[in-house]
């Protein structure tokens, strides 16, 4: 497959304009490795290779070569926008007839031969080389007869699941790709707010030192109204200590001049008095009882 | 100074405890407690000096002339504001404050130019289904590869030779 080879490094390393032109005449495209009628083996190594080739255009990893040379042109802000559109991924392969024969060929021939022009050409291609054995139907034709039936139902068989699951393995890539730049959109968009946040919190700091001399006032304040209240509370004491020396004073008068008086009383009763009135005070009680 | 401040808070503590950021909320909370302490304090004590009934004293005590004198030296007495010795040193920390939040925000600034270049640059970026090879070595130089300077497997910036750690990450 050196051929094959070739071309993709010939894709590969191409400069971008003549790549773009490649690209945009997709549709026109001569078969170029073709040059005369040769063999269908030729034939479809050219088609292994164009495919080969478009496989890389369209799945490429995401470290490559850099380019031998940047000029103007090639720079993507400068870029001609309308000679030279942007490449876009083709999601459907090309289109094909019989499975294998590509359309652009088809419509290459309508202006001449019309509908049948292609199929009578490969009809009548065919007769010819069979007949004339240049193409020899050996014993290999008929092994690689029952080999392509066996691929073809393999292909119709498994072709769709295996199809869905290499082009969703695809979709996450580029999934992740897409999640990279958002990612990163958001992230740079985040640090800014963070910024933006903390400029105002370094703002803010004026204010806390407001609060930090309300702090000094609040506790000079607190200091002048407790000197008050100990100046109130310490000439307060003293009133009340002398308060208590008087009422001490007044009460143990009271008491002394009460025990005076009482003792005094008592003695002054002399024994004459007491029977006086002990007397009296049983004829009190005879009078009282008789009326019980 | 002779004047009286308010015995209320003029601070506006919600519009401070907006700005603080998550990180020293502690701090803050710990000086909002330490405020609201010197405030309980200032209102527990009366604000005026308190009267005392004289008159029921002199009727009381016995001892002429006493509560005359203290009556006359009580209303006399003139009791000192506290002085204050801090404001001073508050002004001058706020100005140094002050120049520092302006060359912070000066490099804030310088970082948030930075930023916006780097989001331009990214909104500018054509989606990578489009992009051509060239393109995108342009448009992430440091993730492809350079013939010019290549890289050895693993291709990390630690494992190449002649790569020397840089102290502290830039941002």
């Amino acid at each position: 497959m050196k051929k094959s080879m070739k071309n993709e490094l010939k894709i590969e390393g191409e400069s971008y304009k003549t790549q773009q032109t490649a690209i945009h005449k997709r549709k026109k495209r001569r078969p170029s490795r073709v040059h005369s009628v040769q063999s269908p083996a030729i034939l479809l190594i050219g088609m292994l290779s164009r495919l080969a080739a478009r496989t890389v255009q369209e799945v490429r990893p995401l470290v490559l070569v850099r380019p031998t040379s940047t000029s103007a042109v090639q720079r993507a802000e400068q870029r001609d926008e309308a000679n030279f559109p942007r490449p876009v991924r083709p999601v459907e392969p090309g289109k094909v007839r019989l499975g294998f024969v590509p359309e652009e060929w088809f419509q290459f021939l309508y202006p001449k031969t019309g509908v049948t022009g292609p199929y009578v050409l490969g009809l009548g291609l065919t007769t010819f080389l069979c007949s004339k054995e240049i193409y020899v139907m050996e014993h290999e034709y008929y092994t690689g007869i029952s080999i392509l039936l066996m691929v073809v139902y393999a292909v119709k068989k498994f072709g769709p699941v295996i199809g869905q699951t290499l082009d969703k393995k695809i979709e996450d890539i580029e999934q992740s790709w897409r999640d990279y730049r958002e990612g990163s959109i958001i992230q740079v968009k985040e640090s800014m707010e963070k910024e933006k946040e903390a400029q105002l919190s370094a703002k803010g700091q004026d204010m806390l030192f407001d609060a930090k001399r309300e702090n000094v006032a609040l506790q000079l304040e607190a200091a002048y109204r407790e000197r008050l209240a100990r100046v109130h509370s310490e000439v307060k004491k003293r009133l009340d200590y002398q308060l208590e020396v008087a009422n001490v004073k007044t009460r143990l008068q009271q008491k002394h001049m009460v025990d005076w008086i009482v003792k005094n009383v008592k003695g002054s009763i002399t024994p004459a008095q007491e029977a006086a009135t002990l007397k009296q005070c049983m004829a009190d009680l005879k009078a009282l009882a008789p009326k019980a | 100074m002779a004047a009286r401040r308010v015995a209320a808070s003029s601070v506006d503590w919600l519009a401070i405890a907006a700005r603080v950021p998550e990180a020293q909320k502690p701090l803050f909370n710990a000086f909002k407690g330490k405020s609201d302490g010197y405030l309980r304090s200032v209102l527990s004590l009366p604000a005026e000096m308190p009267k005392i009934n004289f008159a029921a004293y002199k009727a009381r005590i016995a001892i002429p002339g006493m509560v005359e004198e203290f009556e006359k030296q009580y209303g006399a007495m003139q009791i000192p504001y506290p002085a204050d010795t801090y404001s001073k040193q508050i002004d001058e920390i706020q100005k140094e404050v002050a120049v520092e939040t302006e060359t912070f925000i000066k490099e804030s600034e310088g970082r948030i130019a930075k930023l916006q270049a780097e989001l331009a640059e990214w909104e500018k970026m054509i989606p990578y289904e489009q992009m051509t090879m060239e393109e995108m070595v342009e448009a992430f130089p440091d993730k492809t590869v350079n013939i010019a300077n290549p890289t050895l497997w693993p291709h990390t910036p630690e494992d190449q030779p002649g790569y020397v750690a840089k102290e502290g990450a830039e941002e």
